[in-house]
């Protein structure tokens, strides 16, 4: 699993590939913490489009960053699930917690 | 030089010339080493046992037992500890020396040349460093993996006997298992049977394997055991569950969870699924003929809101199964594909009723299990007959009417609730109108708390804390209770032409003032009175007051809201009587 983290504007896209779990965490963590942490940075978007698999401690990572971007009062977005983490996102029923796209 | 290498070790030195030990001795004490000396081959195996030390220096022409004999004794005896052997020969001697070097580990030629001793010496020091090292982190690694299980006992311990109270297994009507990825378990099931003989299931799933993930379970188990006892309806006991993983657990931690309520005589269940794969509701043939998908995110992640609680209702008819599993299922390869139910329809529909729960599982291992796996089966009864009507309950109501009024002694009862439920079953009420018992228990419920005993609504469910007070707030005024009665009454009715069972709840409290509700109530999510008054609402045909807010008239129709919006009037009866006579 990789991260890149690019800034576009005033939005922080963070670009995750291949298997998005708990190994990932602290990486994760650092990556997110960069993009709430710069103050040009209005919204953060988590691009899953290269993750091919994604496990329910990946959830929780996501419920972490939710958390911490309301404590600094950026909007949060997942974009571009597909396949078995689209699924899973459903399962989960993510869409009630975070916006889609 | 490194520190290490510095630091000194103890060399035993064997030789059986007086002239030979003292110049190594000198030279090894000089560079810092601890020396012990023997005279012969028997000496130093003797030493090596007492003193054990980190290297042999030894010569092997010696008296009594020779330097080759001494080494094979002192390998055999060094056990997992090696001890380095480096022998002292002359030159010479070219078969002794290849003799030596298959017992030993490096070879000195005599006369000694220390620059050349110093730099073995050198070497198998570090080599010794290098050993310590390793044996100190072995034994670290040794004591923590000890500690490691024992906690992982007293873990289990308790997990097991947690487990052990939750209801077993029982035939058919329910089968469960649980194949942990890890030596603990994320998922579980529990079971748990109501007084009026509903059965509470619960399958939940935490975040991760392991031991983590199984203590996340554990704060489950306790309410979900002690409402379901109560007879709680599950809107109400997954709502205490999401509180109590919310108080307790670490904000990325939560658990996907799906309750059931199986009422068997009434044929119905009821369920909440929250963040789990779909619950399937088969057919005796093993065709889906329903499927509940996740409603809600996991528990401990929602605020406390009711709206979020509210359940699904399902007919359950004659041979049916409610098919439960977690992602460690669904998500298996071998149910791979764009929808995980049709290859898992096809599987069901080959596999003989009884035997569906194993065949999922053990497809799910057969395709490599990656997660905790988790799948319950609840069997609906061969013999009830008709649709959500069992073969024992009158097919046709003869009793029309119950009525009766609760003094303070009856209120204090513990079961009233149920035992008044139990009544009305017996009169095929519950049979007829699946919505009773919750309907009945939500309006008790208030008219007793708020009513009769005057308990604010607001702080109820705010937070665990808040909720325990208030039950013992409860307990402590219904103790002191002197006077106060509930009376209770249910009638047939008709509306629109069909069958209808009318309540009446009322109390002699003082009434809740009016304007409360019913619009502006949704919005309270802390007005415990007024949520069971929506739920009620949603359930029933009809809800009313009168004026002075304590009394309630409910009418319910006889199959369960959801039904009728699916299938309208497939299973309600005709009504009987002509003039229908008017709600109060």
């Amino acid at each position: 699993m990789q991260i890149t983290l690019r800034a576009e504007d005033k939005r922080a896209i963070l670009r995750l590939t291949g298997r998005f779990e708990f190994s990932m965490h602290r990486e994760f963590r650092e990556a997110v913490d960069t993009a709430l942490q710069n103050k040009d940075v209005e919204s953060v978007v988590i691009d899953l489009a290269g993750v091919e698999y994604l496990d329910s401690s990946a959830l929780g990572m996501l419920l972490m960053l939710r958390d911490r971007a309301n404590t600094a009062k950026k909007s949060l977005s997942l974009a571009s699930p597909r396949g078995m983490v689209k699924q899973a996102l459903e399962i989960a029923r993510f869409d009630k917690l975070f916006s889609i796209a | 030089m490194d520190a290490s290498v510095g630091s000194g070790i103890k060399v035993l030195v064997a030789d059986d010339q007086k002239a030979n030990r003292h110049i190594l001795e000198v030279f090894l004490r000089r560079e810092g080493h601890t020396v012990v000396v023997a005279n012969d081959g028997a000496e130093a195996v003797a030493l090596h046992r007492q003193e054990r030390p980190d290297l042999v220096l030894m010569d092997i022409m010696m008296p009594v037992m020779d330097g080759l004999e001494a080494a094979r004794l002192i390998n055999a005896e060094s056990g997992e500890i090696h001890t380095p052997i480096l022998f002292l020969s002359m030159l010479n001697d070219r078969q002794t020396m290849l003799d030596g070097l298959e017992l030993a580990d490096d070879f000195i030629p005599k006369p000694i040349n220390f620059g050349l001793l110093r730099a073995k010496l050198r070497a198998f020091i570090r080599q010794v460093q290098i050993h310590r090292t390793f044996r100190v982190q072995q034994r670290r690694i040794e004591l923590y993996n000890e500690e490691m299980r024992r906690e992982s006992e007293v873990a289990s311990f308790i997990l097991n006997r947690v487990l052990a109270h939750t209801e077993p297994p029982n035939g058919n009507a329910l089968q469960y298992k649980v194949v942990p990825s890890a030596l603990f378990s994320g998922d579980v099931v529990f079971a748990r049977r109501t007084p009026s003989g509903r059965l509470h299931v619960l399958l939940a799933d935490a975040v991760g394997h392991g031991l983590p993930a199984a203590i996340n379970i554990l704060p489950l188990f306790f309410p979900f055991d002690g409402m379901s006892r109560k007879g709680y309806p599950i809107s109400t006991v997954a709502r205490e569950l999401n509180r109590r993983i919310r108080d307790l657990l670490p904000i990325d931690r939560f658990v996907a969870a799906t309750l059931v309520s199986i009422d068997a005589e009434a044929g119905v269940v009821e369920i909440w699924n929250g963040g789990n794969p779909p619950a399937l509701l088969v057919r005796p043939d093993g065709r889906i003929a329903e499927r509940v998908d996740s409603m809600q995110v996991a528990l401990g992640i929602n605020e406390d809101d009711p709206a979020l609680f509210v359940t699904q209702r399902l007919p359950f008819s004659a041979g049916q199964q409610l098919i439960l599993f977690s992602d460690g299922i669904w998500e298996n390869p071998a149910f791979a594909g764009e929808d995980p139910a049709t290859p898992m329809e096809a599987l069901l529909a080959a596999t003989p009723a009884a035997e569906r729960m194993d065949a999922l599982v053990a497809a799910a291992i057969a395709a490599g299990q990656g997660d905790d796996l988790s799948a319950g089966v609840l069997t609906q009864r061969e013999a009830v007959s008709g649709r959500g009507r069992p073969a024992g309950a009158p097919a046709k109501l003869t009793t029309d009417r119950l009525s009766m009024q609760l003094g303070v002694e009856s209120l204090r009862s513990a079961g009233i609730v149920e035992e008044i439920l139990a009544m009305a079953g017996a009169l095929g009420f519950v049979a007829h109108f699946p919505n009773l018992p919750s309907i009945f228990s939500e309006l008790f419920a208030n008219a007793l708390e708020h009513g009769i005993l005057n308990l604010p609504t607001g702080n109820k469910y705010r937070s665990s804390e808040g909720y325990l007070e208030y039950f013992e707030e409860k307990e402590r005024r219904l103790a002191q209770l002197a006077d106060g009665f509930i009376a209770v009454e249910m009638a047939l009715d008709c509306v629109g032409g069909e069958q209808a069972l009318r309540l009446i709840v009322a109390d002699s409290g003082s009434g809740f003032k009016p304007g409360d509700l019913p619009a502006d109530v949704v919005a309270d999510a802390a007005g415990a009175a007024q949520r069971g008054l929506r739920l009620v609402s949603d359930m029933a045909l009809h809800l009313s007051h009168n004026k002075q807010g304590n009394e309630a008239i409910v009418l319910i129709g006889s199959v369960s809201h959801e039904e009728m919006t699916m299938q309208p009037s497939s299973s309600s009866a005709p009504c009987e009587r002509p003039e229908p006579e008017r709600a109060r």
